[in-house]
């Protein structure tokens, strides 16, 4: 009898233990989807039943609902999330080619410092910040919460993409010099475009990052100006205790532009997020 | 040639300006400053309201180094931490070596295991308060299963809310370290698996001799971020409990923000912030030394 190798056989039991393992794993989504779809009366009676009746109230209750703002927020917070992805990824992207282009003392202290950077939490700088952003007058405004933000992720950004860079060939650069091309000629049309997959780790990396802040929006933004989604679901959460299907209903709505850009591009998310493991 | 040495010079200096200014920039605006400030305020008795205080030396750090509710929050985030590098590595691995199968039931749920990471910790720690809450679906279950004596509330008892925001701040971390995992996994060429088949190896042996050492990066990419994580978290305690019941729940980083901007100590506040700067720059360099010596 001869058995054939084949690391992806999977026995019947395999399947059944993986199921059950996944599916006690994911309860709490479970029971966050299916009471975004029930009354109010419903989930306190049942809270873990299937929707029935199957109701899309809370969803709709929580767009159309004016005081809560939410289609401008969800509209707000794609348009900060996009200018901090773009200039974090473009700064990056340039620091990081200069950075593995030019090695010398100067470019190593560098280095060093933005690495120091990748260990501050964002609570360190927080308060500081604030005065900073006081001070240039800015407090307050989209601008101090993208300055805040990109700033944040630069090191992030430079580190991933001067490896990325390190590992094209010098010879590149050096056949467009010869062609007369300057250095930003050579970066913007020849490097830039072949540093692809780091861009998307870093883009996703950051996008979920800045999605999904709370904290930051809170404090830099101040309740004067229109709100980021999470600052704006964090400061709900404390009205609507009794009112479960709505808050479940704006946690669904916060998440699933994420959760869709997730299942599109799944290999790419998940090492974006991997990359992760450098930003301390 | 003195004339071609300017000019060279002078390109390279704009192209310096060019492509390294900017980053540069907002990277000092953002964070530079920021910790110079901070370094700054640390040693003041700082009101953030008239941006100004006398200088008190290191009187700040001697009162948190002094605190006992700064000990006890560090004690607190360093329990969650050992369990995070605990559940991320142990549930994590077993989770990847169970779904390691390229078949489309297993990618889906690797897909579901992920999830959780892409939430925001508002998301994740609110679905699980709805779960944990006393009248939530947790002690709903234990009356349905006759386990009434196991209901407590769970986030009103300091031990419970502890337990609660430990095991919540893990959940979304088994999920990631899944992942991880699982990309160590079939990094492995098969044919070493293969060889070690043909050659009578069980597959505990072969985990042993092949697997494990082969998964040393991701246990070392799962374990520097569980650490890091670990040492700064807050979401979870800041949405589920607060910090509390009496102080509980409470975390340096949740600590900073809340002496800073809700009680306005911001000297205090910020020396928090730099001896939290400091654990984790060094947990970063022994990492770093750490991973630098295994590369050799």
């Amino acid at each position: 009898m001869t058995h054939r190798y084949d690391p992806d056989h999977a026995s019947p039991m395999r399947y059944i233990v993986a199921i059950a393992a996944i599916a006690a794993y994911a309860l709490p989504l479970y029971l966050a989807i299916i009471n975004t779809f029930k009354t109010n009366e419903q989930i306190i009676a049942d809270p873990g039943g299937a929707p029935a009746p199957f109701t899309m109230g809370n969803v709709i209750n929580v767009l159309t609902n004016p005081e809560s703002d939410i289609p401008p927020t969800l509209l707000r917070t794609s348009l900060i999330t996009l200018t901090v992805v773009t200039l974090v990824v473009l700064l990056g992207a340039m620091l990081g080619y200069y950075v593995a282009r030019h090695d010398s003392a100067a470019t190593r202290v560098l280095m060093l410092t933005l690495l120091l950077g990748l260990a501050v939490p964002a609570q360190v700088l927080l308060i500081p910040l604030t005065q900073t952003f006081r001070g240039l007058g800015i407090m307050g405004t989209y601008a101090a919460l993208i300055i805040s933000d990109v700033g944040f992720f630069v090191p992030f950004s430079v580190l991933i993409f001067s490896r990325f860079v390190r590992s094209i060939p010098k010879e590149l650069d050096e056949s467009a010099s010869i062609d007369g091309a300057g250095p930003l000629r050579s970066f913007f049309l020849i490097i830039f475009p072949l540093t692809r997959p780091a861009a998307a780790s870093v883009a996703i990396f950051v996008s979920v990052w800045v999605w999904n802040d709370f904290v930051n929006p809170l404090i830099l933004l101040g309740p004067a100006t229109g709100t980021t989604i999470m600052a704006g679901l964090y400061r709900t959460l404390g009205q609507y205790t009794s009112d479960f299907g709505t808050t479940f209903a704006y946690m669904f709505v916060a998440s699933v532009p994420l959760l869709i850009l997730f299942l599109a591009l799944q290999r790419s998310f998940i090492s974006g997020l991997t990359s992760g493991s450098t930003k301390g | 040639m003195s004339k071609f040495l300017s000019r060279q010079r002078l390109n390279g200096a704009q192209t310096f300006a060019v492509l390294g200014l900017p980053g540069i920039a907002l990277y000092a605006v953002a964070v530079i400053i920021p910790l110079t400030l901070a370094i700054r305020y640390s040693l003041l008795d700082f009101n953030l309201l008239t941006s100004k205080g006398p200088f008190v030396g290191l009187d700040n750090y001697r009162d948190v180094l002094t605190d006992p509710d700064f000990w006890s929050a560090l004690g607190f985030t360093s329990v969650l931490t050992v369990y995070l590098l605990l559940a991320a590595n142990i549930g994590g691995l077993l989770l990847a070596l169970l779904l390691n199968r390229r078949r489309r039931v297993f990618n889906g749920l690797r897909t579901i295991a992920f999830v959780p990471s892409i939430l925001s910790g508002v998301v994740l720690a609110y679905i699980w308060s709805t779960i944990l809450t006393d009248k939530g679906v947790l002690n709903n279950t234990l009356g349905l299963l006759g386990l009434a004596e196991l209901q407590t509330s769970w986030l009103g008892t300091p031990l419970a809310a502890q337990a609660s925001v430990i095991f919540i701040s893990g959940w979304p971390s088994i999920g990631f370290s899944t992942v991880v995992y699982l990309a160590g996994l079939q990094s492995i060429p098969s044919e070493l698996l293969e060889a070690a088949s043909v050659d009578g190896a069980g597959p505990v042996r072969t985990f042993r001799a092949i697997t494990w050492p082969l998964l040393q990066p991701s246990l070392f990419v799962v374990s520097t971020m569980m650490i890091i994580g670990g040492v700064k978290s807050y979401d979870v305690s800041a949405v589920l409990t607060g910090g509390g019941p009496a102080g509980a729940t409470d975390t340096p980083a949740l600590q900073i923000l809340r002496h800073g901007f809700e009680e306005n100590r911001a000297g205090f506040a910020n020396a928090q912030a730099i001896i939290l700067l400091s654990i984790i720059v060094l947990i970063s360099v022994v990492g770093y030394t750490i991973s630098a010596k295994r590369e050799k």
